[in-house]
């Protein structure tokens, strides 16, 4: 019996703590924080006295080091509840996991237990003005000084920066050997030079805090480089690569509380002398969308389990979040066409989850490039 | 078939609580179905002579009462004890009926652990089947499902304060007789009440109560929605709003009921004004009981609810105030 | 001075309910169970308080029902409580509140207990007997409703507040006793997500009900249930208002009312 599809019994308890915790108090605060833009700081506590804000972090420095197919389950249920509180507790994973993968055990011992000791944001700093998908042309710069690196450059659309303490920025050592220049460093924000910018106001996602990083002059001790000089590039990569299903999770979490906002509206409704969900062209969108969301879940749940196995899943994990992404746009689309003239309103629930749902087409990898990768990697079986 | 009945009366706070009444009257009830028996009052405590002379009047065959000074408080031990006392006085088959008071509830299974027998608690209706067995039904699960016990040996019920009828024409001159307590075990010793603290007058939550009013548009004004406040207070009820009101600013966000407010499943809700938009019924849908009172008989309530009265809420609320105001 | 906590695994109270083939009970087919009852998560949190702010010992928490209720004292363990056991009851036992109260005090007899504490009903069937005939069982005080709880180690005794309808009492009394709460002084805590885990690693100890029911002795009321549920139903669908008329807004009133009191029954 080797395939299960039933969570063990330790993964359901995480799974109706997660789910706990987004009902009741991410759910109560998530309408509001999108209204009024604001970063529900409480909540990102709450959540870190709980162990969500860590938890990719092995225990030995203070984090809750679960699993990938773990962090998935978590990252759904919070999702369900609002998308943008559900990536800023991503991100904190994003952040650090470059530090895991390729830090020295005197660098996570000396970075990572503090940053978990207390509540600490951490952000990734890797897209830059001039470059989102195409990493290879980064532009900020890192001179070699002594002791010491200088880091110079801007990164923008940085998720959790207006509020994080910590930031792993990738910058080239030497721009003339394209990615293979590219180096990454552990930055504190209280590091001279670091200025950050405002919380930029977006469509969506408004729980979640996303800014510039502007780096002048900034001394960088040699202690804080990730690996060697030129495999930045690599430790990237491989940071996505753990990353990327849990945002095909994040976008599930939201396409299932688009699809439970329908249905439930569609037995109460009624037109034309019976409840919508009865007429068949409500029936039939709502097929549509629980195939769909089924469908991501499975694939991020599959996904997820062959990293755990330690087994290469590129191909897996970029065909998981290219495909909820845009199921969940669509899941969200047709709710809000379910609801009709109501759901076009922002009193109601379903237009935020389609602004949120946008997002996830967009970060973590353009579902363009998730596209060309899946087409690569699906070519090599062929060859 | 013949069923003893025994009730414990309940008069905590040194007055008799109606519910000792109800327990009376459903005594009485279920006497004659079982086709015979006696009932026996049952008193236990201090200094009960005028509960005593009260109880005598209200129906029972026989007033049985521990008076100690040992039970001035109420410890569930010592009272069971002194149960243990009135029961060895009432012949089997035996049932015995308690309010679901704090006081009976606690009681109630301590007693049965101490005889034997078994128990039912907060029970709605009590019959006696043809076997003679005594069959009890109660509401569970929130009230979603209603459940039929039947109970073996000695029956041991508390019964819901208002599920039973008082019967007006119950009286009579029963005899009283006063039994000893007896010597208490270690476990009924020890239990000192320092002070009772009054609540009443707190405003039960929303989300908790059993009874909640609410008010809508068809309120008219903010002025206008005391009545609705006054009507909870003789109820002891929660207020709750609809959103008309709250966006009309008559009173705050923290009172709205429904979709955007707050979902409440309460044992009776009643609606003033309010038409039963979907986003308002979906906050209330799991009420045991819906009353709308509307002025136009198509108001989409009036589908969800168990009982409507196409009217004004402005003139049957004071109606209802005053009706229920005129309680003993 | 050990605390031993006994929790009930129940459905969650939003999960829909349908009547079983016997007509005696709900089908679990597809119920979602809740990881506690409401009122023992609350019990559960003031055990833990025993030990956290009055330097109690040991946290112990008990469980009785079939297999799946390991779930509910995973998550006592998740929250702090030091061992959990769980009387496993085989598939189609029929249980009443007193037989669960006999097979909780011989199982807690042999263990550590200063303190027994229990929620004050479950959500299920909303009994509340297993406080009071725990308590005689065992031959302890019993204290219910209880809303504060001030243990004084060096007298052996706890001041406690206690419900009453439309009040308070403070009162006092000895323990070894029974509590069972009414409402814990602070909210439940959340299990964090380490605790989960680690909850994993803390003992739990399945006893098979034959084996407890074969100590009970002569217990009053012995190893069978004594009362048998005869039906379980769900109430039938609205069927639409019941329209009350009347002359005048009294007579409206007055019927209503009446109707409210003697049909109903909802007041």
């Amino acid at each position: 019996m080797a395939i299960d599809f039933e969570l063990s019994p330790e993964q359901r308890e995480l799974q109706e703590m997660a789910r706990r915790f987004a009902k009741e108090e991410m759910a109560p605060k998530s309408a509001e924080c999108d209204k009024k833009h604001i970063w529900p700081e409480d909540i990102y506590r709450k959540g870190w006295e709980l162990g969500l804000l860590n938890m990719n972090i092995p225990a030995d420095y203070g984090g809750t080091g679960l699993g990938e197919l773990e962090q998935c389950i978590i990252i759904e249920e919070l999702a369900y509840a609002d998308g943008g509180m559900a990536i800023t507790f991503g991100v904190n994973c994003l952040a650090t996991q470059p530090i895991i993968i390729a830090g020295s055990p005197e660098q996570k011992e000396r970075i990572l237990k503090p940053f978990c000791s207390t509540f600490n944001i951490g952000a990734f700093g890797l897209t830059e003005p001039g470059g989102g998908s195409d990493v290879a042309a980064l532009k900020t710069t890192a001179r070699r000084d002594g002791d010491n690196y200088v880091l110079d450059g801007e990164k923008c659309f940085i998720t959790s920066a207006p509020h994080a303490s910590l930031f792993t920025i990738f910058a080239t050592v030497d721009k003339s050997k394209a990615h293979k220049g590219i180096t990454a460093f552990v930055v504190p924000r209280n590091t001279p030079g670091v200025t950050v910018g405002k919380d930029e106001d977006k469509m969506g996602q408004r729980a979640s805090s996303t800014g510039s990083i502007i780096l002048e002059g900034v001394k960088v001790p040699a202690a804080n480089r990730l690996g060697q000089e030129g495999e930045g590039f690599k430790i990237a990569m491989a940071t996505l690569d753990s990353t990327r299903t849990p945002v095909g999770a994040l976008a599930t979490g939201i396409a299932q509380a688009a699809l439970d906002h329908a249905a439930k509206y569609s037995l109460q409704r009624t037109s034309f002398g019976k409840p919508i969900g009865e007429h068949q062209a409500i029936a039939m969108k709502l097929a549509n969308m629980v195939q769909m969301v089924d469908a991501a879940r499975l694939l991020t749940y599959r996904a997820a389990w062959m990293r755990d196995q330690g087994k290469i899943s590129t191909l897996e994990s970029s065909i998981t979040k290219c495909f909820s992404s845009d199921i969940a746009m669509e899941v969200c689309n047709e709710a809000i066409q379910i609801f009709g003239g109501y759901g076009y309103m922002t009193e109601y629930p379903v237009e935020k989850l389609l602004r949120d749902a946008k997002l996830t087409q967009i970060y973590e990898g353009a579902n363009e490039i998730q596209r060309l990768v899946i087409a690569r990697e699906l070519l090599k079986r062929y060859a | 078939m013949t069923l003893n009945v025994l009730v414990l009366t309940d008069q905590r706070g040194g007055q008799l609580k109606r519910s000792s009444l109800e327990a009376l009257s459903e005594a009485r009830r279920l006497v004659g179905k079982a086709g015979g028996g006696q009932v026996v009052a049952g008193l236990i405590g201090q200094g009960l002579d005028k509960i005593a002379d009260e109880v005598k009047r209200a129906g029972p065959s026989k007033v049985l009462v521990v008076d100690d000074e040992r039970l001035k408080w109420f410890c569930v031990a010592a009272y069971a004890t002194a149960a243990h006392r009135l029961i060895e006085k009432v012949p089997a088959p035996l049932a015995i009926l308690v309010p679901d008071t704090t006081l009976g509830r606690e009681l109630a299974s301590r007693i049965c652990a101490q005889v034997g027998g078994s128990v039912a608690t907060a029970a709605t209706e009590i019959s006696v089947g043809a076997q003679g067995e005594v069959v009890a039904k109660r509401k569970v699960f929130g009230g979603r499902a209603t459940e039929t016990l039947g109970l073996k040996g000695i029956a041991i019920i508390t019964l819901r304060p208002n599920a039973f009828a008082v019967d007006p024409a119950a009286q009579g001159d029963a005899p009283v007789e006063k039994l000893p307590l007896g010597d208490l075990p270690p476990a009924a010793q020890g239990l000192i009440v320092e002070s009772v603290v009054s609540t009443k007058g707190d405003t039960a939550d929303l989300t908790e109560a059993n009874i909640v009013v609410s008010g809508g548009r068809g309120m008219k004004s903010a002025e206008n929605f005391v009545l609705v406040e006054n009507l909870a207070k003789v109820m002891g009820a929660a207020v709750g709003a609809s959103r008309a009101v709250i966006d009309s600013g008559w009173r705050p966000e923290s009172m709205q009921v429904g979709q955007t407010g707050k979902t409440i499943a309460p044992q009776l809700y009643i609606a003033f004004g309010i038409s039963g938009a979907i986003q308002h019924l979906v906050g209330i849908n799991n009420s045991r009981c819906i009353v709308a009172v509307n002025k136009d008989p198509a108001a989409p309530i009036f589908k969800v609810a168990d009982y409507g009265v196409v009217g004004d809420a402005l003139t049957i609320l004071p109606a209802m105030t005053q009706a229920l105001s005129k309680k003993p | 001075m050990d605390v031993v906590v006994c929790v009930k695994h129940v459905p969650d109270p939003e999960t829909k309910l349908k009547v079983a083939a016997s007509g005696k009970t709900y089908d679990p087919d597809g119920v979602k169970f809740t990881i506690a009852n409401t009122y023992d998560e609350a019990t559960v949190e003031e055990a833990l308080r025993m030990k956290e702010e009055f330097h109690f010992g040991a946290v112990r928490s008990v469980s009785v029902g079939p297999s799946r209720s390991e779930e509910g004292l995973r998550a006592t363990l998740a929250m702090g409580v030091d061992e959990a056991t769980l009387v496993e009851t085989p598939p189609g036992t029929v249980l009443d509140p007193m037989l669960v109260s006999r097979i909780l005090a011989v199982v807690i007899k042999d263990m550590p207990h200063d303190l027994v504490m229990v929620g004050k009903q479950a959500q299920d069937d909303e009994a509340g007997e297993v406080g009071s005939a725990l308590g005689e069982y065992l031959q302890l005080p019993s204290y219910s409703f209880v809303t504060g709880l001030t243990p004084d180690a060096a007298s052996h005794r706890l001041k406690m507040r206690r419900y009453l309808e439309g009040g308070e009492e403070v009162f006092s009394g000895p323990f070894p006793a029974v509590i069972s709460l009414q409402k814990g002084v602070k909210d439940p805590r959340t299990p964090t997500l380490p605790n989960i885990l680690k909850a994993r690693k803390k003992p739990l100890k399945k006893i098979p009900l034959q084996e407890v029911l074969s100590k009970m002795g002569n217990m009053a009321g012995g190893t069978t249930p004594t009362s048998d549920i005869a039906s379980f139903a769900l109430p039938p669908p609205r069927a639409g208002a019941k329209i009350i008329e009347g002359q005048t807004p009294d007579e409206i009133a007055e019927k209503l009312i009446k109707a409210l009191k003697e049909e109903a029954k909802v007041l």
